[in-house]
């Protein structure tokens, strides 16, 4: 039977958009989490091209309730900053937000900072979208190393990009741009809409997925488990049989929770719970 | 049949009639595609008017500052269109007209200031606004408060700018402030500026179970701009994907006598990767309305 550990479960907010970071920290740590992947996004915190709010008092709130920040991701598909912008004020602006990033990534004790590549337009040539992605990772991976934090890079719905949307394409992307602070996020539904699976993705890259979104689908929709298509436990069997130990990352996006997003992250970690390792376990595994 | 008789029902019968003018084409759904791209199109699907919609890739505005405000005009002009109504991102990008933490606050009245800056320098005379939404786990009240608050402050600089602002109601899946026509009466009553107006967007009046003669009826002449659009009633769809009758709706704007705009807030991500070809049947559904 697969196993994870409770500190691999992270949760986090975007579903909690009409709630305070209070709130959110509060119903996540009853839930039962003990790790989170905190979003930049208002309003649970603010950040621009030019800084952020103060991460103390946050990192405080969630450490109060005994959650740990192990993962940052700077809102990156909504908001004007987007890795593969093609206006050359909007890339420049971009750029210094995921500085900013890496900055507060530090700052909140998070190990990884999870990013895409979207932002190229439908109007322009796949291999300048291309070229924009490595040169800005490029660009981006000595200060992730400067700050101590890997750079996840996810796929994405090709509704969202045109480039960087499937396995092959991220690897080729990694190895371009080939280097030890720039490394893969598995996003489930990405995956499954790209119609690949979590064994093809650890068999290509192994030990270079650091993180994952690892979310139920349909395979469209970023719900919780149980609300999906996929199989839970042969895809946590995937991750035991290629040793990933890192954050396992509930990321709810689907409208349908936001009005009781608490709600949805108990059920949602209930799901994981036969396959979380008890205390004194460990030593079998 | 005798002339007499053919004269009397062209009487009878009166056509539902539009103006290119009021038909302001709008770049929501062109996200994934340059601003160029979009202004390109819209001139040539006849598009004379626009409601410019602030976000990337197209116009950055945050709570800073704007950029590249003559460059877009000239780019807005040299293709023949008009941009009258401006419109800021009001729902996805992080700045809320209830928000409710002082630096939240501060952002996001420095943002929607910096709008009204933007419009008034590209030559708008409306910017598009909306209450805001408030948390869910709040008393109501706080959340009225502040956004009465915001939007009294926002009028009063929208006023110092020869802007107004229109004020359109939210569903309610997305707001508890304000979301229906009695709500906007009273948030228009409260903040009481002649800088604040209402304008109907027909997905959110249809949601809350009201018509536009509901609206018209409500406000009159105060009625100062609308998101025309199609809808089931949810969704923000092109004219013929919905369930609303673009004849009578036209019918009813004429009855009113409404001369504004009709803005084209097409949000459904059903169009986003051909927003040209939606456009194009959308703006052939409106010329059925408009004089040859």
């Amino acid at each position: 039977m697969a196993v994870i550990h409770r500190k691999q479960l992270s949760a986090m907010g975007i579903h909690y958009l009409y709630y305070p970071l209070d709130y959110m920290l509060d119903a996540q740590a009853k839930a039962g989490f003990q790790t989170i992947e905190l979003v930049g996004m208002a309003p649970h915190f603010l950040m621009d091209h030019t800084g952020f709010q103060n991460p103390a008092p946050i990192r405080e709130m969630a450490e109060e309730r005994g959650l740990t920040i192990g993962c940052f991701t700077p809102e990156c598909a909504v908001y004007q900053y987007l890795m593969c912008s093609p206006d050359e004020g909007f890339h420049e602006r971009s750029m210094e937000y995921f500085k900013r990033g890496l900055e507060a990534a530090e700052q909140f004790g998070a190990a990884k900072l999870l990013t895409n590549c979207i932002g190229g337009t439908w109007d322009e040539e796949y291999d300048r979208v291309y070229e924009r992605a490595v040169k800005s990772l490029s660009l981006l991976a000595p200060v992730a190393a400067d700050y101590g934090i890997t750079i996840a890079v996810e796929t994405v719905r090709p509704e969202e990009s045109k480039c960087i949307i499937t396995l092959p394409e991220l690897k080729r992307l990694l190895q371009d741009v080939n280097h030890p602070n720039i490394k893969a996020g598995l996003d489930t539904i990405a995956m499954g809409v790209a119609g690949e699976t979590p064994e093809e993705w650890f068999a290509a890259l192994g030990e270079d997925i650091v993180h994952t979104h690892f979310v139920d689908g349909r395979p469209y929709g970023h719900l919780v488990w149980g609300d999906g298509l996929f199989p839970l436990e042969s895809y946590l069997n995937v991750l035991n049989k290629y040793h990933y130990e890192g954050l396992i990352s509930q990321e709810i996006t689907d409208f349908r929770y936001f009005d009781d997003p608490a709600a949805a992250d108990a059920r949602n970690f209930r799901a994981f719970e036969p396959y979380i390792l008890k205390e004194g376990d460990e030593a079998d595994v | 049949m005798s002339d007499m008789k053919t004269r009397k029902m062209d009487e009878l019968i009166v056509v539902p009639k539009i103006r290119r003018e009021q038909v302001a084409g709008m770049n929501i759904h062109y996200l994934n595609y340059s601003l160029d791209y979009f202004l390109d199109v819209q001139q040539r699907l006849g598009f004379k008017s626009l409601e410019l919609w602030c976000g990337a890739p197209h116009v950055w505005l945050d709570h800073m500052r704007y950029y590249d405000a003559k460059a877009i005009q000239k780019k807005i002009q040299d293709r023949g269109l008009q941009v009258h109504v401006l419109t800021p991102e009001n729902c996805l990008y992080p700045y809320q007209v209830a928000a409710k933490e002082p630096e939240h606050v501060q952002r996001s009245f420095s943002y929607f200031r910096n709008g009204i800056r933007l419009a008034e320098e590209l030559g708008c005379s409306l910017m598009e606004i909306n209450s805001g939404w408030g948390y869910w786990n709040e008393d109501r009240e706080e959340a009225w408060k502040r956004s009465a608050d915001m939007l009294s402050r926002l009028a009063e600089a929208a006023g110092e700018h020869g802007i107004t602002l229109v004020m359109e109601s939210l569903r309610p899946e997305e707001s508890q402030i304000v979301t229906n026509l009695a709500q906007v009466r009273q948030m228009l009553h409260e903040v009481n500026s002649p800088y604040l107006k209402p304008m109907a967007d027909l997905c959110a009046v249809s949601v809350a179970g009201e018509t536009l003669t509901d609206w018209f009826e409500a406000f009159g002449d105060d009625l100062k701009h609308m998101h025309f659009i199609d809808g089931d009633p949810y969704g923000h769809l092109i004219w013929g994907d919905g369930t609303h009758h673009l004849g009578k709706e036209i019918a009813v704007l004429n009855q009113y006598g409404y001369s504004g705009l009709l803005g084209q807030e097409i949000t459904d991500g059903r169009y986003y990767d051909d927003p040209a070809a939606a456009d194009f049947r959308n703006m052939k559904n409106f010329e059925r309305y408009m004089d040859k």
